[in-house]
């Protein structure tokens, strides 16, 4: 990804933003990028039948530039753990902390703003706005983080020009095709300079040739060293990363650092 | 930018924001219109009262003017005695009767006759011609087309219609000096103006009239001056303009509190529809809502944007309600104002600008705010369920 | 009507002339039967005469003096008469007629007997004095009418946003055969429903409204009147318009959609 510099360490004052909250992390690993011990995730309420236990004492870690994929069958708990580990739910027991921030300490507020400044997101269905244009998508996480007009313009053409729909940049969503849209999410997911992207099923709605495309583009952005965790359903997603960890039942049974 | 999805979400749903535009303009409209209504008339009947000058009005005790056949005995006297007061710059006493004109075959059409002093009245404006000398009168613009008269033109005008005789008693000539604007006139009302002491020989009430009306010296408080009059007469009731619009302001209660009630309701309406609009979209928008959460939007401009979104919505029903509010207003005045002995240059509905202005400005405020109870719901959802939600 | 003074003079009981109080009056003043009182009329150059009360009666409710609201009293007519100074005159005859008699032809004939009077009878005078009442209902119906526009646009409104939501699923019933007309009919049954429902909530709101605006004036100018009265006549207004709205807010939220073909009712 063009004009990133690797292994940048969080600072506050490195993104311009109108009411940044200060986070200051904890002392910790600085290769470490996310970390989570004995994780259990349950679910309560109508429709659950009494409740559900989605988590069941995971502990993972993954380290700055590692690529690691999360596969399973369905209902095993990956995009629980996923989104659990990106600060988007938290678990019901254990430790998770992203880039040194222990989740829990952090508000509503803060892990939003972590988020925005420091993580990527590239969901299965893209989740593009479809009121706004391409441009429009890849710029919103810019301006919510206080970039300037000029600076957010400049990188939505970077942005889009890396994944190749510099041309598109004025259609909306609903006149892209499918792998079209992902390439757009993931030049959004880009926006802020993320050390961390977290993709949920990113091939899940495409064919195989669009899929590899996707592929590609993520394998470069792992290549300029930006640390990527995905969950698939997808073989050749987990051909690619540098390393696979196999869920089950809501319980990882290949064990984190074991290779693929 | 967030704000810029919220509305361009509502020109995508075209149909539902014209709608929802519409349906916000007719509740806009309507209470516009109860809030011109609450107070039109009096204001507008008070402005009237100050026509002329005469801002203050003398009555027998305890009526309004014209309000019953009640006379003021004693008038020169009584009007020396409110002319000697101070900061009474000039008195113009009124006589009201009824007169019967005498024309072609009729036994005689029944006529608003009003005995003045022509150095001293109130009651018209001259379209052409003088004022009246004796033996003369000037005649109201409907009164003249239907008797068909010009100036120099002669009416033959009774008190009286003799049942024995089965003829109109005492009949005298008038000669008519001038045609006149009756300003205090309903519509199509005829009606004529002469000497005082001439028709109150016609109607044997000697020394007696049905009001003064009362001008002030410039910078003179009214409401004082009402009370220094009524101290230096008996038997009065003395109404500086304020008194007069709230003594019809108690007559008019009825429109008053129909104005409240139709105002609450177009409100209410409003406020269901805005409130319906904006709730069915945050639910529709879950998923982008989850989205913006999920890619780290602040909470704080999500919601901010929920209630732009209800704000932009009742701010443009609104903008549109202001001309279809006085269009309609317009309508419902005419309706009105059919009302039996309603002066013609009265209003029922009028426009008064701060009354107005927060009328429509509350009711954005309540588009703005209904936004919010949706939003807190949208924005409280656990995010990784509303992604799922979404996915499935 | 003539204002007369009237005032309180003591309890003495004597050989004067009597008159009848309205309930008000006597509540006001503390008048009670028995009691004398001093009457005077204004501007008519004349001084303060007394009378007994004799009776205290309750004025009919009567919507044209309603919001004048003044006391009245009632005298024998000579006395009323001596007191104004006005000799041998009234203001009006009330007639009643023998069974079988043409109130027409008895009009025309003391019309052309008693020169200057007019004849009214009984409905043309009720017709006559209802003319304030006329313009205040067509008033009334010109703001029913606003208020149904505002209604009518906000169920319409409603019925598209609903219909809109089941876009997937109007494709899908229509891309297994299921006809335009049943899904017209399906959405109609849905609005009218939401109709009728929101009619009889709304019949009931009205009935309690009605309520407590006869409560209020009731109180406020002490009378009796009844100011909002809810007929069966008017509830099944009520209904029908509701329904009729509702037909068609369902009708063109529906057509709206089902004139799409189902393979474009997926695009946004």
């Amino acid at each position: 990804m063009p004009g990133r510099p690797s292994g940048r360490v969080f600072d506050p004052g490195g993104i311009p933003s109108r009411a940044a909250p200060r986070l200051h992390a904890e002392a910790h690993d600085a290769g470490l990028h996310v970390r989570g011990v004995a994780l259990y995730k349950e679910y309560h309420g109508a429709g659950t039948g009494g409740g559900v236990t989605a988590l069941r004492g995971v502990d993972l870690e993954v380290k700055a530039g590692e690529w690691v994929a999360i596969v399973g069958p369905s209902g095993c708990g990956k995009s629980t753990l996923l989104n659990v580990l990106a600060g988007i739910d938290l678990p019901s027991s254990g430790v998770v902390e992203l880039l040194g921030f222990d989740q829990a300490r952090l508000s509503e507020a803060e892990r939003a703003r972590l988020r925005l400044t420091r993580v990527g997101f590239v969901f299965q269905r893209f989740h593009l706005l479809p009121v706004l244009t391409a441009g429009e998508n890849v710029e919103l996480p810019m301006a919510e983080a206080g970039l300037s007009r000029r600076e957010r313009q400049d990188r939505v053409r970077e942005l889009l020009s890396f994944v190749g729909l510099e041309h598109r940049i004025g259609h909306r969503p609903a006149q892209l095709s499918g792998g079209e849209q992902q390439r757009v999410a993931i030049a959004r997911a880009l926006a802020n300079r993320p050390e961390v992207v977290f993709a949920d099923e990113p091939t899940g709605e495409l064919d195989r040739g669009t899929g590899a495309g996707i592929l590609d583009l993520l394998g470069t952005l792992n290549a300029e060293g930006t640390t990527l965790l995905t969950v698939t359903h997808d073989a050749e997603v987990a051909v690619r990363a540098s390393r696979v960890i196999e869920m089950s039942d809501g319980s990882i049974v290949r064990p984190s650092g074991a290779e693929p | 930018m967030i704000v810029l999805t919220s509305l361009r979400a509502l020109v995508r749903r075209r149909s539902r924001t014209l709608l929802a535009l519409g349906g916000i303009a007719v509740s806009a409209a309507l209470l516009l219109n109860m809030t011109m209504l609450a107070s039109g008339l009096t204001s507008s009947f008070g402005e009237l009262t100050r026509a002329q000058g005469y801002a203050l009005r003398v009555t027998p005790l305890g009526t309004l003017p014209f309000d019953s056949e009640a006379g003021i005995g004693d008038a020169a006297a009584t009007e020396a005695a409110i002319e000697a007061v101070r900061g009474v710059a000039a008195v113009a006493p009124v006589l009201g009767a009824q007169l019967y004109a005498v024309a072609g075959g009729s036994v005689g059409e029944p006529v608003f006759a009003s005995g003045i002093d022509p150095d001293e009245q109130m009651l018209y404006l001259l379209v052409s011609g003088s004022d009246p000398r004796p033996d003369e009168v000037v005649a109201s613009e409907p009164m003249a087309e239907a008797f068909d008269l010009e100036v120099g033109d002669s009416i033959l005008l009774a008190a009286e219609l003799d049942v024995a005789l089965g003829a109109p008693r005492d009949v005298v000539s008038f000669r008519i000096s001038g045609i006149a604007d009756f300003i205090y006139n309903y519509a199509g009302e005829r009606s004529v103006a002469l000497e005082l002491s001439r028709l109150q020989v016609m109607t044997n009430r000697p020394d007696e009239v049905s009001l003064f009306a009362v001008a002030a010296t410039p910078g003179i408080d009214e409401d004082s001056l009402a009370t220094r009059i009524t101290a230096a007469t008996t038997d009065l009731s003395v109404y500086s303009t304020r008194e007069l619009m709230a003594a019809m302001d108690q007559r008019l209660a009825y429109f008053r509190q129909l104005s409240t009630i139709l105002g609450t309701i177009a409100l209410a309406v409003a406020t269901l529809l805005v409130g319906t609009i904006v709730t069915l979209g945050v639910r529709e928008r879950f998923g982008e809502i989850a989205t913006l959460r999920a890619i780290g939007v602040r909470a704080s401009r999500v919601r901010l944007a929920i209630v732009v979104e209800g704000f932009a919505l009742t701010a443009a029903g609104s903008a549109i309600g202001l001309p279809l509010g006085l269009w309609i207003s317009g309508r419902l005045d005419r309706i009105l104002l059919s009302f039996p002995g309603i002066p013609e240059r009265v209003s029922f509905f009028v426009m008064e600008p701060l009354p107005a202005a927060l009328a429509l400005f509350t009711m954005t405020a309540i588009g703005a705010l209904v936004g919010i109870l949706p939003a807190s719901r949208a924005l409280r959802a656990p995010l990784g369920a509303m992604l799922r939600e979404e996915a499935d | 009507m003539v204002t007369l003074l009237v005032g309180l003079m003591s309890l003495q009981l004597g050989p004067d002339p009597g008159i009848l109080v309205e309930r008000r009056l006597a509540e006001a003043l503390n008048l009670s039967v028995g009691d004398a009182v001093e009457v005077e009329a204004l501007g008519e150059g004349g001084s303060a005469r007394q009378f007994g009360v004799e009776g205290i009666f309750e004025r009919p409710p009567d919507p044209n003096r309603i919001s004048r609201n003044e006391y009245e009293v009632r005298f024998h007519l000579p006395d009323l008469e001596a007191m104004l100074g006005e000799g041998d005159r009234v203001d009006r005859f009330a007639v009643t007629l023998d069974p079988g008699a043409d109130a027409d032809s008895v009009a025309r004939w003391v019309e052309s007997l008693a020169f200057g009077t007019q004849v009214y009878g009984a409905a043309s005078l009720a017709e006559r004095s209802s003319s304030t009442f006329t313009v205040i209902s067509r008033f009334h119906d010109a703001i029913g009418i606003v208020t149904l526009l505002a209604s009518g646009i906000f169920l319409l409104c409603l019925m598209v946003i609903r219909v809109d939501e089941r876009r997937s699923d109007i494709r899908t019933m229509r891309l297994v055969g299921i006809s335009r007309s049943t899904i017209v009919r399906a959405v109609v049954l849905e609005a009218v429903a939401i109709a009728a429902v929101g009619s009889v909530l709304g019949i009931f709101l009205g009935a309690l409204l009605s309520w407590g605006v006869n409560a209020y004036y009731a109180a406020y100018y002490d009378t009796t009147l009844r100011f909002a009265i809810v007929t069966p006549e008017l509830i099944t207004l009520a209904l029908l318009l509701g329904v009729t709205l509702g037909i068609g807010a369902g009708a063109l939220a529906a057509l709206r959609l089902v004139r799409v073909p189902p393979q474009r009712l997926g695009e946004r």
